[in-house]
C-alpha cells in the first residue's frame, strides 16, 4: 500500500494539537472508543499499570485548571487522565520511578489516544505540565495513584489558516541515519 | 466575596494555587515554560481584576489582558516573538502606570 492510500498515515497526518474546542459535550461511545485505543497500545512486559478517569463536569475539570497550566485554553468537554497505579506495577515487579519504559508506556497509549480521537472527528490536546501532587488531591487519588498526563478531549473549534503556525520539522533524512551514524541514504541493494 | 480592594478571594485563591503550582514546574520546565507562566498569571491577575471593575479607574487592564491571552501563545511557534512581547509588556505597565501618576 502506497502512502497516500494508507488510511493509519493520512490520519497522522491530518491529526493536530488542538487547544481550543468547540463547547459539545464529548458522547460516551466516543470516550470508550479512545479507551479502547488506550487498552490496545503496546506495553513493555505486557504490563497492565496504566488507569484512566474520565472527567466531563466542567465544575471538576475548572477546579483542576490552577494546578495545571498545560490546561491553556479554557474547560476543555472532556478531560481524560492518564495515571500509573504503583500498587499494581509493584504486584508486577516494576519499579515505577526508576524504570523509564513506565513513560514509553504512557506516550504509547497516548499517541493510540489522539489517532483514535482524530479518526471519529475529535481533537485532543495532552498536558504534562501540572502539579501532580496537587491533581492527585483534588481527584481523591490515593497516594498509589499518581497522574502522569492530562488528555483534553473535544470537538475542535475552528481556526483560521495561519501559516506561521505550521510545522516544518526536519525530514527524513536529516533525523535518520543507515546502518552508520552520519549516513543519509540507505545503501543500494 | 471580594475583599476591600475588589478582588474577589475566589480569582486570588486561584492565583495562588497557580502560582504555587507554576513554582513546582519550574523545577523541571523552567526556560520555556517559566517565562510562559509567569505572563499566564500576569494574563489570570488582569483578568481577575477587569472582572472585578478595576478597569474602570484602569482601563488598560483589559488591553493587557487580551494581549497577553492572544500572545502568549506565540512561545509556542515563534519564540523570539514572544521574547519580544515579554520584553515590551513591563514598558507598556510601565507607562500606563506612569501615566495614573505613580
Amino acid at each position: 500500500m502506497s502512502t497516500p492510500d494508507n488510511p493509519v498515515l493520512a490520519s497522522m497526518k491530518r491529526r493536530r494539537v488542538t487547544r481550543e474546542f468547540l463547547d459539545e459535550p464529548v458522547s460516551t461511545d466516543d470516550l470508550r472508543t479512545i479507551l479502547l485505543a488506550a487498552r490496545l497500545a503496546s506495553t513493555a512486559g505486557a504490563r497492565q499499570i496504566r488507569r484512566f478517569l474520565v472527567i466531563r463536569d466542567p465544575a471538576r475539570i475548572e477546579r483542576l485548571r490552577p494546578f495545571a497550566p498545560g490546561i491553556l485554553l479554557g474547560v476543555p468537554p472532556a478531560l481524560i487522565v492518564l495515571a500509573t497505579d504503583l500498587e499494581a506495577a509493584r504486584e508486577q515487579y516494576v519499579q515505577a520511578g526508576e524504570d523509564t519504559s513506565v513513560w514509553v508506556d504512557v506516550g504509547t497509549a497516548l499517541a493510540h489516544m489522539m489517532l483514535a480521537a482524530e479518526s471519529i472527528g475529535l481533537g485532543s490536546c495532552p498536558a504534562t505540565s501540572f502539579s501532580r501532587s496537587a491533581v492527585a488531591e483534588m481527584l481523591g487519588f490515593p497516594r498509589t495513584l499518581v497522574p502522569e498526563l492530562l488528555l483534553q478531549v473535544g470537538r475542535p473549534a475552528p481556526r483560521p489558516p495561519d501559516e506561521k503556525r505550521a510545522h516544518v520539522g526536519p525530514t527524513i533524512a536529516e533525523m535518520t541515519s543507515w546502518e552508520e551514524l552520519g549516513q543519509r541514504e540507505p545503501p543500494a541493494a | 466575596m471580594p475583599d476591600e480592594q475588589g478582588l474577589p478571594i475566589e480569582d486570588a485563591l486561584k492565583l495562588l494555587a497557580y502560582l504555587t503550582t507554576c513554582a513546582e514546574l519550574c523545577t523541571y520546565e523552567p526556560w520555556h515554560y517559566g517565562q510562559l507562566r509567569l505572563i499566564d498569571a500576569a494574563g489570570r491577575l488582569s483578568r481577575a481584576l477587569v472582572e472585578a471593575g478595576a478597569d474602570a479607574e484602569h482601563p488598560w487592564l483589559a488591553d493587557l489582558q487580551q494581549s497577553i491571552e492572544t500572545r502568549k501563545e506565540l512561545v509556542m511557534f515563534d519564540f523570539a516573538g514572544f521574547q519580544a512581547f515579554l520584553r515590551e509588556t513591563p514598558r507598556t505597565v510601565a507607562a500606563e502606570l506612569r501615566e495614573e501618576g505613580w
